[in-house]
């Protein structure tokens, strides 16, 4: 199945699609910025990349190209639980031959799931100072 | 090459497994009908679902008499009240109000609904099943059956094939169980999930909730199966010879996840024929053939046919060779380099100021020196009488 013609069928109707407050979205997974384009659409494209938090770290699954038909066999899947920039390198040697276009939209991913995986930062409670430090 | 890029289309899924009622295994396999590979008209599916959807309406009409059923005449004029027919008589408040306008309380509807619309509407028969064709051809693109919806991450194969044992099947308990096997359950599940109240009136009208749809189950014959599937939320049965667009692609969106026992899918060819063989079971019928026979555009584009007698790449254009326009006349490394004099000029200013300020140089006073003559000639009287 061509995928220029999953993109024409996919691109107006399919249930991932999310219109809201003046946007187009689509949450497919495999969608790294979550654009209804060509480029990062999920569904149409043979090769994707999706990158989701994984319980520790991130998990990035490829599609295998050579899967067709079969929806279980096609997802390839690592995780990686060694820090952002660890992980983000580790990521680039696995986009370069795959999807080198999508190097910069999956290694923002990663980065940004790492950053959320971080517990929050804690407030120190603020001095007082001045005239309600002498009360 | 269009040779070789048909046989790459029809090599790409030349069989189909087929999975043992236990879900588990593959007891044998199956070449995929021909049907599979016609072209995917989505507008046409959209078309042929909007008319063909009509055909199962029921006739609904106000009553005739709604609105006429007084003795209302006009009061003509000068009476200072609008000449639309008014209710005779007296001792009642309805005494005297307008009547039958479609701009009255109480009175008719604008153009009243008629028993007699035109309800249904004719489906040229080729291209029902030209819909039919493309909606089951969508059916076995795992992409289109995850875009409309279905969840099948975890399905083994699309299309989804299951020995003849499941026809026999007749309790619901046996069903649901190989539905869990074969990994169709989750879109069962989600079905369930998505079960709502109806919004409006439509809940007093016998279609209380809506929900969305499950698989469709496709059987050959019906030994049980019906009995077994009927009852699981969501799932819809059908038989093979009698396929149903509104099943095939409800909403008229392509791609329904279809389960298939292995006699209703061995009986495809028989029913939808190939681009060449004509159907057995229908007349004069043979499969539409799509208008390019490879829709892969970068494998066209890439084609050595396209390649040799396209023009080369020209050089890129370059659309800001510099990062940012610079202004000459504030920055002064783009005004030397437009006018290396300013640079000169620049020295030489700084240098009379250096000057200026050490007192080296008195201002100049009047005219120069150098013209003493003509300034004299210029000044004196004379001038102005010659």
């Amino acid at each position: 199945m061509s995928s220029d013609l999953v993109w024409l069928l996919t691109r107006n109707n399919n249930s991932f699609l999310v219109k809201r407050n003046g946007i187009q979205l689509s949450r497919e997974p495999g969608n790294l910025l979550n654009l209804n384009s060509r480029k990062f659409s999920g569904l149409a494209a043979k090769k994707t990349v999706d990158v989701a938090a994984a319980p520790k770290g991130v998990t990035v699954t490829l599609r295998k190209t050579k899967a067709g038909n079969k929806p279980v066999a096609t997802a390839n899947a690592t995780t990686y639980t060694k820090g952002t920039r660890a992980s983000a390198k580790s990521v680039r040697n696995l986009l370069a031959h795959y999807r080198p276009d999508l190097e910069k939209a999956a290694l923002a991913r990663v980065a940004r799931l790492n950053e959320s995986a971080k517990p929050a930062k804690v407030q120190k409670p603020k001095k007082v100072r001045g005239v309600r430090a002498r009360v | 090459m269009g040779q070789e890029m048909e046989m790459d289309s029809a090599a790409a899924r030349p069989v189909i497994s087929i999975w043992s009622e236990g879900g588990d295994s593959v007891v044998s396999t199956t070449p995929l009908p021909a049907v599979f590979q016609a072209p995917i008209r989505s507008d046409l599916v959209q078309d042929v679902f909007s008319k063909v959807n009509k055909n199962k309406r029921q006739a609904y009409a106000v009553s005739v008499k709604a609105g006429h059923q007084t003795s209302a005449e006009s009061w003509g004029t000068g009476r200072a009240v609008a000449r639309i027919p008014r209710v005779s008589g007296g001792g009642t408040h309805r005494a005297g109000q307008a009547a039958f306008g479609n701009m009255c309380r109480g009175g008719r509807m604008f153009a009243p609904t008629k028993t007699w619309r035109k309800w249904h509407v004719k489906v040229n028969q080729n291209q029902k099943r030209y819909a039919t064709v493309s909606a089951l051809a969508a059916s076995a693109v795992p992409s289109l059956v995850l875009a409309r919806g279905h969840k099948i991450e975890k399905v083994q194969e699309i299309p989804l094939v299951i020995g003849n044992g499941v026809e026999s099947l007749t309790k619901t308990k046996a069903a649901v169980s190989l539905l869990k096997a074969v990994e169709a359950f989750t879109d069962v599940e989600k079905v369930a999930n998505s079960k709502k109240l109806r919004a409006g009136v439509g809940k007093l009208r016998n279609r209380r909730h809506r929900q969305r749809r499950g698989p469709l189950v496709i059987y050959g014959e019906d030994q049980g199966i019906v009995k077994a599937f009927r009852n699981i939320p969501g799932v819809e049965l059908a038989n093979v010879s009698r396929l149903n667009l509104l099943q095939l692609a409800p909403g008229g969106h392509l791609g329904r996840f279809v389960i298939w026992t292995q006699s209703a899918f061995e009986q495809l060819d028989a029913l939808y024929g190939s681009v060449d063989t004509p159907a057995t079971l229908k007349k004069d019928y043979t499969l539409p053939q799509p208008i390019i026979s490879n829709p892969d555009l970068p494998r066209l584009i890439n084609s050595d046919e396209i390649q040799a007698v396209v023009r080369p790449a020209g050089q890129a254009i370059v659309k800001r060779p510099f990062t940012q326009r610079k202004n000459p006349l504030r920055n002064t490394g783009v005004l030397v380099r437009l006018n290396p004099y300013a640079q000169t000029l620049r020295r030489r200013e700084i240098l009379a100021e250096q000057a200026r300020k050490e007192g080296k140089v008195t201002k100049k006073k009047g005219l120069g020196t150098k013209n003493k003559e003509f300034a004299k000639i210029l000044l004196s009287h004379d001038t102005i009488d010659a």
